[in-house]
């Protein structure tokens, strides 16, 4: 056996790309089929805004799951941060500094779980568990039930600017999407942050006999991913136009679900961010192709929950089955021996 | 020595279930007292309202999280069974009452079926699998409904009774809620199937090894917390005699699991008890009622409930870890002075 | 297959004929191209206790799991009880009376005793409610009967592990026990906690049980067997009457070889001091332990298991929390924490490389990066061509047999696994490599290319800390050896006194020979 081949299949699809790609492309198909417009790029465009947030979103909550943890807080910690730039809004701060101090909101929440994470040891899914209604009832006792609407013209629509004009030009959210996509790529598989985060997730013991500070590790997962929770929070209070307390309600769910779609381990060691990227284009696809047929948002989550459960289902069968022929091969060849 | 140590730790295991209790009168005395309306009886019977609900179906998440599995899809699975329940009942308003339940606990016990076959021979992770099916559910809702909700003057009078009438002075609905706690209870400590449920969680490995059978226990569990939300979904009918497809039963799972968490069971599986679980729907339940009652705003609520879960994790990790330490730190003495 | 109705042979018979309950004739087992067990004959009679003793790698464990019905034997036959047995079922072989007691017992924490030891029980009528009053009583009669003192009700996670051993040995004993094999249950007890366990054996036997007892200590083996087979390279060398041997004959029986303490080692290593451990204690686990290292020596660590030896890397490495003592290294100073550790040049192999030393599921460069990403990165961004450049070298130089350096660590051999565990400390000068097992799971062509790899560090200044329980290569390799006994250095040996008799005799408190205590 050589001692470094060349792999052959260079160009192979990865695995755990080949569910969201199939499911991209079908549900691009069937779309198509049921309406000339699906595949005119200014239709497509312009009705990404609301899932670019929670791509963002799930792009951030990739590197929690990576590593080992979980983190239900973020449309929580994305509605208090969006709560702190209404409220400073509302008192008369020009609207600049309201989206730093939301940005930086999210910051410090995603910072205060993963010192109560690592701090005091507790599990990820409990602590954010917690945190998940405490910053939801913070962003409640902030805002009650008024709504603030009232933003200046320059800030509000930024899901419907163009970068690049023309027709059909390029919208700036799909924009920030891809250059937010290509950062964390970056950071996930050309940095050393990256590869210590994978590890931790793949074998923690293993990464602390190998030098590696699990716990920095993961307090930066967290907090990057509070971080990019408060930048969310700008965008979804630019495309609507206003802010009320349930803002973002339920998104954390969805993230997840495009973070797990797209190949990425829930018990960490193992994800990618072409993973995510692809599911959230595939579920994407698969929501507008849905609504073309007028089917409402609670089938068109169901489809996604159901291809959810295929894509995780289908490989662990077949490794199963996989597994039990070596098994009995393994098992027949000591027989031979003998 | 060692019965030194047992005495000590089932004296603290004693209190843990004493802490909550004292809690719960600790803040009877303190709503009390600022706001003598709040031990008015209607106000007393509607915390028992709110909490049977949530007793039932936490029953059925103890022993689900018991086993170190989770189910987010309750919420979905009430709906679809108060659905199909309500569904029935108006199309056929002579059909009797025992009837109707049992439907509602059957079509429950199918969603749960369906939860257990994916986590155990499809051996997907149950935070996946009841992400999915939680869609999946509330998309059947939809579909079965065709999104046409059910209406107060198509449910049966005596469905609403469960809500209202009180046999013994507790309302019918709070009588089947502590008949599922009891059931829980009974199973747990008196059966050997329970110490099985128990053994699967504790040690999953060690429970192969003997013997016991992995899946039959998924499945029976799941099953259980199907059937238990199908009778949620009778005393929710009962309780607010309205099914809309959008709300019935949503985020109804947030709120069971943190009940179940700060009653002491274990996300880690292996540990919980029915009565944990019953003192932390109380809790809950007189937290978020007291607050309005004594003038706080609502908007507490969520922020009480966030840190009541990490105060009552934090705890329980910090007792468990000084209990391991000393007691290990002993034998291990006593070992290297020999 | 055993019948599962068959009863206990009743104690009376013991004075007729006696049935052997286990022939086991010509096993032979191979791991790979490694033949593990070699032509064994193991005979069990139901009235005895038969021991089995040998170094680590004689095929004890595999003998065991064999014996236990765990796995299957390549060439031989087992009879059990007259019949031919097969590889069967866990439940059968629990039906059919077989048990085995590991060192860590199999339990759940968080359940009864009660609870685990009644959990698997089988209802065999239907709708016949389990009478818990009956079980709790048989429980606590037995418990009782084998001088038990904890309650029924205690949870098991609060119990020391010898009371844990004693529920997994009732919980084997609801299921009429005909066979209790017992695997190294004594590593984690105090003298009256072994002389419990011993009575309790006793009883099983006599009321016939018959019972495997594996051993390190021959002093204990001697005590509670009856007959000791003894094994060594994977055959029997010898079975002997436990009242006509004794520790030093079965010391050279395990032996029987002549390993003169290599030539090369007799090269003394230079005389300055790279590492100095003083007083370090780390509680439970090393106690009061002081030791030095020189450059370009190997010292070797001895003991049995559960002496302290891998707890006293880990602390000195920095990963175990230290309550007293020093670890100073000559030239980078005091050590205490694992970033100072590897600032200090110092380097940790540990013995479960698949827990603790590599990431099975990630590729093979990965995991040789992974330590050496100050080397392939430029300002914390990573450079894949010279990532790949380190992974050859490594993968080269230390001869790594792989078919693509992308392949995931798991896939490999255990032999080649190891390298990788070892390789990836080495691409940067270090200058005290830290080693625990270096051949454990080896194949023989691996072991000895990780031996040469040592040498020769050791010969170009590294200063080598090997803790090792093949005797062999803790004597071939080892210019110094210091023996640990429950956390403490039991002695030193160098030189001509090192042979594997007298390591075994520190080892087991027999001599305080050579410095220390």
């Amino acid at each position: 056996m050589s001692t470094l081949s060349k792999s052959p299949s260079r160009f192979k699809v990865p695995g755990y790309l080949i569910g969201p790609i199939l499911i991209l492309t079908v549900a691009m198909v069937y779309g198509s089929l049921g309406s000339e417009y699906f595949l005119q790029p200014s239709s497509i465009i312009f009705n990404t805004g609301r899932y670019i947030e929670i791509g963002l979103l799930a792009l951030a909550l990739t590197f929690v799951i990576i590593n080992g943890d979980i983190d239900l807080s973020v449309a929580s910690t994305l509605a208090a941060s969006a709560g702190v730039l209404a409220k400073l809004f509302s008192g008369g701060v020009p609207i600049f500094w309201c989206c730093v101090a939301a940005i930086f909101t999210g910051f410090i929440l995603g910072l205060i779980n993963g010192l109560i994470v690592i701090k005091l040891g507790l599990p990820s899914l409990v602590v954010t568990l917690a945190t998940l209604a405490l910053y939801r009832g913070l962003t409640q006792v902030m805002l009650g039930d008024k709504v603030v609407a009232n933003y200046p013209e320059s800030f509000v629509g930024f899901d419907q600017r163009l970068v690049i004009g023309g027709n059909p030009g390029l919208p700036a959210p799909l924009t920030l999407f891809f250059v937010a996509a290509i950062i964390f790529y970056f950071i996930l598989h050309k940095s050393n942050y990256g590869i210590k985060n994978i590890m931790s997730g793949s074998n923690p013991s293993s990464s602390k006999f190998s030098g590696i500070d699990v716990n920095r590790v993961r307090l930066i997962a967290f907090t990057l991913s509070g971080t990019v929770s408060g930048i969310c929070a700008v965008m979804i209070t630019s495309r609507l136009g206003s802010t009320i307390s349930n803002v973002g309600l339920g998104l954390e769910l969805l993230a997840i679900t495009v973070v797990v779609l797209g190949g990425t381990d829930i018990f960490g060691g193992r994800g990618a961010i072409s993973g995510t990227v692809v599911s959230l284009f595939a579920i994407m696809a698969v929501r507008e192709a849905l609504v073309i047929q007028d089917l409402n948002g609670q089938v068109q989550d169901a489809a996604i929950g159901l291809l959810l459960i295929l894509t995780v289902l289908v490989p662990r069968i077949r490794s199963y089955y996989v597994e039990k022929r070596n098994r009995q091969k393994r098992f027949n060849e000591a027989q031979a021996k003998a | 020595m060692a019965v030194k140590v047992n005495s000590k730790i089932s004296y603290i295991f004693k209190k843990r279930e004493f802490g909550i209790f004292l809690f719960i009168l600790i803040l009877l005395a303190i709503f009390g007292s600022i706001e003598p309306r709040f031990f008015r009886s209607d106000n007393l019977s509607a915390i028992l309202s709110s909490v049977g609900i949530l007793m039932v179906v936490g029953a059925g998440q103890t022993l689900v999280i018991v086993t170190r599995n989770i189910d987010l899809s309750v919420g979905s699975t009430l709906g679809m069974a108060a659905m199909v329940m309500g569904m029935v009942a108006r199309s056929r308003p002579d059909f009797p009452i025992m009837g109707l339940i049992l439907i509602a606990m059957v079509v429950g016990g199918i969603c749960g079926l369906i939860n257990g076959f994916l986590v155990s021979f499809g051996k997907i992770p149950s935070i996946i699998a009841t992400l999915g099916t939680l869609a999946i559910f509330r998309g059947a809702v939809f579909l079965v409904s065709d999104n046409v909700q059910i209406d107060p003057e198509d449910v049966p009078k005596d469905i609403i009774s469960l809500a209202t009438t009180s046999p013994i002075g507790i309302p019918w609905l709070l009588i089947f809620a502590l008949l599922a706690i009891v059931l829980v209870w009974f199973v747990s400590s008196q059966t050997l199937l329970g110490k099985r449920i128990y053994a699967v969680g504790s040690n999953p490995e060690g429970a192969i090894s003997r013997g016991l059978s992995f899946n039959r226990i998924t499945i029976m569990v799941f099953v259980f917390i199907g059937v238990l939300a199908g009778l949620g979904g009778v005393l929710y009918t009962a309780r607010y005699a309205t099914i809309n497809p959008a709300d019935v039963g949503r985020g109804l799972e947030f709120d069971v699991i943190s009940a179940v968490v700060i009653g002491g069971t274990n996300i880690f599986g292996g540990s919980g008890t029915a009565l944990g679980t019953a003192l932390g729907c109380f809790l809950i339940g007189i937290l978020s009622n007291g607050l309005t009652v004594v003038g706080v705003s609502p908007f507490w609520k969520a922020c009480a409930t966030g840190f009541l879960i990490l105060l009552a994790v934090a705890i329980d990790n910090l007792v468990r870890r000084r209990q391991e330490e000393n007691f290990l730190l002993a034998i291990r003495n006593q070992r290297v002075a020999k | 297959m055993i019948s599962v109705n068959q009863k206990w042979v009743s104690p009376n018979r013991l004075k007729g004929n006696l049935i052997n309950v286990l022939e086991c004739k010509s096993i032979s087992k191979w791991y790979g191209e490694t033949a593990v067990l070699n032509n064994v004959n193991f005979d069990l009679a139901q009235n005895e206790i038969h021991a089995i003793v040998g170094e680590n790698g004689a095929g004890k464990s595999t003998l065991v799991k064999i014996i236990s019905g765990l796995v299957p034997v390549d060439v031989g036959s087992i009879k059990f009880e007259g019949h031919d047995r097969t590889f069967a079922h866990i439940r059968e072989i629990q039906n059919s009376g077989v048990a085995l007691i590991h060192q860590e017992p199999r339990l759940f924490p968080d359940l009864s005793v009660l609870e685990n030891v009644c959990v698997d029980h089988q209802i065999r009528e239907k709708n016949k409610r389990f009478n818990w009053k009956k079980a709790e009583e048989e429980t606590k009669e037995l418990l009782a009967e084998l001088g038990c003192s904890f309650s029924v009700h205690s949870p098991v996670k609060a119990l020391s592990v010898a009371d844990q051993q004693m529920v997994d040995i009732v919980s084997a004993l609801r299921k009429k026990l005909k066979l209790l094999i017992v695997d190294e249950p004594t590593a984690s007890l105090t003298p009256s906690e072994v002389q419990r366990l011993f009575a309790t054996i006793r009883k099983l036997n006599a009321s016939g049980v018959a019972i495997v007892f594996i051993g390190h200590r021959l002093e204990e083996v001697l005590e509670i067997s009856t007959r000791i087979t003894v094994l060594k390279d994977g055959e029997v060398v010898a079975v002997k009457k436990s009242s006509e041997t004794t520790e030093d004959e079965l010391i050279r029986l395990m032996v029987g070889r002549n390993i003169a303490a290599s030539t090369t080692n007799s090269k003394s290593a230079s005389s300055r001091v790279s590492l100095k451990v003083s007083e370090l204690e780390s509680p439970g686990f090393v106690s009061g332990v002081s030791f030095e290292v020189k450059q370009g020596e190997i010292l070797g660590i001895g003991g049995l298991v559960g002496a302290g030896r891998s707890e006293l890397l880990e602390t000195i490495f920095g990963l175990r929390k230290r309550t007293a003592g020093e670890v100073i290294s000559t030239t980078h100073g005091s050590i205490k924490s694992v970033k100072q550790a590897i600032s200090a040049k110092v380097a940790l192999v540990p013995e479960d490389r698949a827990h603790n030393g590599l990431f099975l599921n990630r590729s093979i460069n990965e995991n040789l990066v992974i330590t050496n990403l100050n080397l392939s990165s430029k300002g914390g961004k990573r450079n894949f061509g010279k990532e790949k450049v380190v992974g050859q070298e490594l993968i080269e130089k230390f001869r790594v047999k792989l078919s693509s350096a992308s392949q995931l660590v798991r896939e490999l051999s255990g032999g080649n696994q190891q390298k990788v565990s070892l390789a990836k400390w080495l691409k940067q000068e270090v200058e005290i490599l830290l080693i625990d097992e270096p051949s454990r799971g080896v194949d023989v062509g691996s072991k000895s290319e990780i031996h040469q790899i040592l040498n020769d560090a050791a010969a170009a200044g590294m200063s080598v800390v090997m803790v090792s329980s093949d005797m062999r290569e803790l004597i071939e390799l080892s210019h110094r050896i210091i023996v640990m006994r429950n956390g403490r250095i039991a002695g030193e040996l160098s030189g001509s006194e090192i042979s594997e008799e007298a390591v075994l005799r520190l080892a087991s408190g027999l001599t305080t020979a050579g410095r220390g205590n």
